[in-house]
This record gives structure tokens, sequence and C-alpha cells, in this order.
């Protein structure tokens, strides 16, 4: 059962090079929607935006704007603009 | 854009630093009450920092500057390449996939940019990733010490041509001196066409983080996956219908196609005549009609034939552990 285990394992993954292998790749959600959905070009990055110790999933898109969700348990939350000091949704200039 | 959350100006608190479409690195600098309207990253002559391409915000349209590289910097990271203490620039090229830096003279609190982009090679050659880069990431893949350097790849998003790749390039030089080996692959070229979305295919945006708190970096990728749908079997009636329709939606935009070719086009056609093209264009009672009989056609023939699938979504690859 184990060497089955690693064989699917082994099969499933998507490296190339002894670099480093992969699980198979699976999708994530922020709340009920899968992450980055209908977003242009999303581009995530994790950083701990509030100082809990959580990072916190960041967003970004070709458009400029930038959208925060943070950990519900294993999943995420439903994703929210990410804003200035003024309260204003952040926006990176775009043409 | 790749937003990198680092403090760029060395004053404690977190900025965001990023590149967007318009050809130029942006920081969104942190303050005790939050982050402050994005500014563009100027050089130590107060210019835009560019690639070759750029958006002009003045003549409101694009641009090319001779004096700088080729190329078209939708990317940036800063990470302090000489280790003298301040941050220099990383800029990423959109359509050839290079990868320039550009270093700061000046000091942690008060950046001073050269202005001067130096390419960034890969085994002693100018690094190019394939299909166009969408973003260099630092990160101490190996653990040795040294921030290797991690990009992802566009891919062709639009034709049957190849998908976007992630690739590592390992630093083998020391601290202060990068250098980096040829791109060893982590994620391989998206194939597109499954019948479901089962990963991300074109537009490959990486984040290298120990996402499980296993002790090693799993990679949350952003990107869209491409695929075809299965379509349920067709009765004979449905058939020749679906037949029927592909005809008359061929038809419908090759019309299309013949009245567009009648938008001036070459050096010749100032902006005010193409313009003046496509508002006379879109008037036409021609137009009008074939607009509309490609989407009802598209319509009837999509439920027939589901269409191909192109959707964004976000992805975790997580390590995988291998026996020892």
């Amino acid at each position: 059962m184990l060497s089955q285990f690693f064989m699917m394992a082994v099969l499933a993954a998507v490296g190339t090079d002894s670099a480093a292998t992969f699980e198979a790749p699976v999708q994530l959600m922020a709340g009920d929607q899968t992450m980055g959905r209908k977003r242009l070009y999303p581009s995530p990055a994790m950083f701990d935006l509030d100082g809990d110790k959580k990072p916190e999933m960041i967003i970004g898109d070709l458009i400029g704007n930038l959208t925060v969700s943070r950990r519900a348990g294993k999943t995420w939350g439903e994703p929210e603009p990410l804003r200035s000091k003024d309260g204003e949704p952040l926006r990176f200039h775009n043409w | 854009m790749a937003p990198q959350f680092v403090d760029y100006n060395a004053d404690g608190h977190t900025d965001i630093v990023t590149a967007t479409f318009d050809g130029s690195p942006h920081v969104s600098l942190g303050s005790k009450d939050g982050f402050h309207k994005p500014e563009r990253i100027l050089d130590g002559k107060g210019t835009r920092v560019m690639l070759a391409q750029f958006w002009n915000y003045k003549a409101e349209k694009w641009d090319e500057n001779p004096s700088q590289p080729k190329g078209h910097c939708t990317s940036a990271v800063v990470f302090d390449w000489d280790n003298d203490g301040d941050f220099d620039l990383l800029l990423g090229s959109y359509g050839d996939g290079n990868l320039y830096r550009q270093m700061n003279e000046g000091s942690a609190g008060k950046p001073n940019f050269t202005g001067v982009n130096i390419p960034v090679l890969e085994d002693g050659n100018p690094l190019g990733v394939q299909g166009g880069i969408t973003t260099p990431r630092l990160v101490d893949w190996n653990g040795d010490g040294l921030m290797d350097l991690l990009c992802g790849g566009y891919g062709n998003s639009y034709t049957a041509g190849i998908g976007g790749v992630v690739s590592v390039y390992l630093n083998t030089g020391k601290q202060g001196e990068p250098s980096f080996g040829k791109a060893l692959s982590l994620i391989g070229p998206g194939e597109k066409g499954g019948l479901s979305p089962t990963r991300p295919d074109t537009g490959l945006y990486p984040e290298a983080v120990d996402y499980d708190g296993d002790g090693d970096l799993d990679l949350v990728v952003g990107g869209y996956s491409h695929w075809k749908p299965d379509g349920r079997i067709l009765s004979t009636e449905e058939k020749a219908r679906a037949d029927d329709l592909t005809k008359e939606l061929s038809a419908a935009q090759s019309g299309l196609n013949k009245l567009y070719e009648e938008i001036p086009s070459g050096e010749d056609a100032t902006d005010e005549e193409v313009n003046e093209a496509y508002k006379k264009l879109r008037g036409s009672e021609d137009f009008k009609t074939l607009t509309k009989l490609v989407q009802t056609t598209k319509s009837e023939l999509d439920k027939l034939i589901p269409p191909s699938k192109r959707e964004s979504f976000v992805w975790l690859y997580r390590r995988t552990k291998l026996a020892q």
C-alpha cells in the first residue's frame, strides 16, 4: 500500500529536474469561490500584514488592484480590497 | 504585477514594490497609518525607471526609449544585489523574458538608482524566460544561505503555442556577487486542452513559501487554465445544426474581418484617421448586423459544442516528500 502511494506521488510529480518535485496541484479557495477567479493575471504573494504571525494571501492583478484573503482554518476567507491609509482600495497606476 | 512586500526605504514599515503594464516600477510606502498612494520609482536624475517600451502618459500612446535595452518592464522586485546595505532593482521584461538589474548608488533610506539597466545572466548568457517573464522572485531555494532566482513565464496565452513555466536559477556566486546557473524546471510548460482545469497553463505567477509549515518551500502559482469541456453526444439533427452554425459563424466572422480591413493602417495612418474609421465602422448597419449574427450563432453553437475555456485560478504545488 505504501509503495503504491509512493508510486502515485512520483507519477503526480511535475518537476522535471532534481531541483524539486511536487504533488499534483490543487486549486485554492477564497470563501466559496476559487481563488483568483475572474482576475486578470492573478499574482499571489503571502505576507503577514497584520503581525498575527499568520500570513495573509494577497492577490495582485494586471489592472493594478490588490486583494487580501485571511486564513480561515485550512482555507482562505473572502477576498477584500487591500486599502490605503485613507481607507481607499489601493490601486497601482496602469496605462 | 506580482507585489513584493518589503521595507523599501528602511523606515521600519513594510512597503509594496511592483511594476505594472505601463512599463515602470512603483512603490506604495507604508507608515504607521497604512499604505500611501503608490508612486513611480525614479532614478537618481528623477527620471522614470524603465526599459525601452513604456506607456507615454503625456502623449497617450506606447513609446520607445532608445537609450534603454529593448524590452517592456512589467515586473520588478528589489534585492540587495551587491550586499552594500541598500536595495537594487530587478526589472523583468514581458515579451522577451529578459531580466535587468539597476544598481542603487545611494543608501537604504535614500535610493539613487543609476538609470543603467544591466542584463542579469543565466549560466553566463542573458537570462531569458521562455514565453516572457511574469515575475522574478528572490528566495533561498536550496537552503545554502544565498538567494536564488525564481522566475515564472507567460507562455502563449491565445494560440496553440507552448504554455508557461516556473524555473529556478541557483545562485552559485557569493554574498554581494550573485551568479545564477542555468534554469532548472520546477513546473514544465502548460500543455493546455484537457477536459478540465488541472494546472495553470499560461501566465504563471509563482510565490515560494512554506505553505504547510513542514520546513520546505512550496509554490503558490497564479495563472490561466485552458481546457475544453467534454460535450454531450449529439443527435443526427443536432450534428447537422452544429455544422450549419459553424459555417454561418465562419461566414459572419469573415464578413467582419473584411470590414476591419477598411480601417487605415501603416505608418501613414494618423490616430485621428484610425479613430474616425473605427467610429464610422461601429455605426454602420453591416457591422451591427454581422456582430449580432456572430453573437447569436456562437451562443447557439456553444450550447451544442462547449467552447474551449480559459479562466484564472491560484494553485498550490505542495513539495513532495520523497524517501531518502
